[in-house]
């Protein structure tokens, strides 16, 4: 993804902890949908390797969903970037985030979980985990388009 | 008549100083910054060049309105224009209110001229919601922005004092909710805090409810609610400005 990253950029660096949303919000200056894509940039700089911090990681991106919930951003890139990876364990707390997310706004969020079951069923061969997911959508999307093979 | 002529001579000064080469460069700017963040994004490209742009040009209006207002008084207090002004057989409250007019209508042209590329991005009826808030919002920071430079007759404070202000008033909002935590223990100090936080919110305009960069991502405000927040920073201009000439009627010549 990124070529020859030098020593004290945000590739090599530590993730640092998560801001709360309250701080995010009174940093933006009440401009929360700006500041929340641009701090997007800054956290997708952070190198996806072994040693990125991923309840840290979900922290930022529940702050930022927090900052603002209609921004498909944040879990965008929870679904197709950081659950995609080859270690099982760190991808179910990714998944389980997703989850949570969707809990909060099931009519909009919905497709994030829908992918979240389809990596579950077919990275993590976790059957019952991908059943679960699907579940949920079909128990609490009440949206009149989400289509048939999501439920 | 004298205030529209007041009003003139304040657009004429906007212009030949340089504020349309300003408001083109704060274009040039935004435009530029959101391209250039929007390759690195991963998804949401036109949104985050949209929030991006919308961002940078409310801070940037309301930036060269406060500048405008103070650079102007100033340069009439220094020049003693403002002492041959208070001379002639013009009132004072004319004075006033003829460059208070004046500073906002450089508001409206600003808002105008920032919320026209706007459009490649939003739909109409969202753009021209947030054009007419920035330019009420640009009208209350000459508001203030007058208000503190007559008063203060020192460039320094005065921007200050506008800046600190303005930034107060967007913040309020997320500083009434940390304050109000549930994390905040309940101790004295923090109830004291609390209820001093709540207190200087009853004195600042809510600018965290207008101008708001949701508007052009997520569709137009409701009607009550938007003419709501009108009404309110319309209600803070005719303060601002009521006390603007209350000093001005004070002041000597």
């Amino acid at each position: 993804m990124r070529a020859g990253s030098t020593r004290g950029t945000t590739a090599a660096a530590e993730l640092p902890p998560a801001p709360s949303a309250q701080a995010l919000r009174l940093a933006s200056f009440g401009e929360p949908e700006a500041l929340g894509r641009v701090a997007m940039l800054y956290l997708q700089a952070f190198d996806l390797g072994p040693q990125l911090d991923y309840p840290r990681l979900i922290a930022w991106l529940r702050a930022l969903l927090a900052l603002d919930p209609r921004s498909e951003y944040p879990l965008f890139s929870a679904a197709r970037v950081y659950a995609e990876i080859p270690d099982p364990a760190r991808s179910r707390l990714m998944l389980e985030f997703i989850h949570e997310q969707y809990l909060l706004d099931p009519n909009r969020r919905w497709p994030w979980l829908a992918h979240a079951a389809l990596l579950a069923k077919h990275r993590l061969r976790d059957l019952p985990l991908a059943r679960r997911y699907a579940a949920d959508i079909d128990r609490h999307t009440t949206a009149a388009d989400v289509p048939l093979w999501a439920k | 008549m004298p205030t529209a002529i007041l009003a003139r001579l304040v657009l004429v000064e906007a212009r030949r100083g340089g504020l349309p080469w300003l408001a083109a460069g704060s274009l040039a700017l935004a435009l530029l910054l959101a391209a250039f963040l929007s390759q690195v994004a991963l998804t949401e490209g036109r949104s985050l060049q949209l929030a991006v742009v919308a961002a940078l040009l409310r801070a940037c209006a309301v930036f060269l309105v406060a500048m405008q207002v103070s650079a102007s008084v100033m340069r009439e207090v220094n020049d003693k224009g403002l002492e041959l002004m208070l001379s002639l057989p013009i009132g004072r409250a004319s004075h006033y209110l003829g460059r208070l007019a004046g500073f906002a209508v450089v508001a409206a042209a600003l808002a105008l001229v920032f919320a026209l590329p706007l459009l490649a991005w939003a739909p109409p009826g969202a753009v021209a919601h947030w054009a007419i808030s920035l330019a009420l919002e640009g009208t209350l920071v000459a508001a203030a922005a007058l208000f503190f430079a007559m008063t203060l007759a020192q460039p320094v404070p005065a921007i200050a004092a506008t800046a600190g202000l303005y930034l107060l008033a967007r913040s309020m909002a997320a500083i009434q909710a940390i304050a109000a935590g549930p994390l905040v223990e309940p101790s004295f100090a923090n109830r004291a805090a609390h209820f001093g936080v709540e207190a200087v919110s009853l004195l600042l305009p809510r600018l965290d409810t207008v101008t708001r960069t949701e508007w052009l991502l997520y569709g137009a405000p409701d009607a009550a609610v938007f003419l709501a927040a009108m009404a309110a920073l319309g209600v803070y201009v005719l303060l601002l400005a009521a006390a603007g000439l209350f000093d001005f009627h004070r002041r000597s010549a």
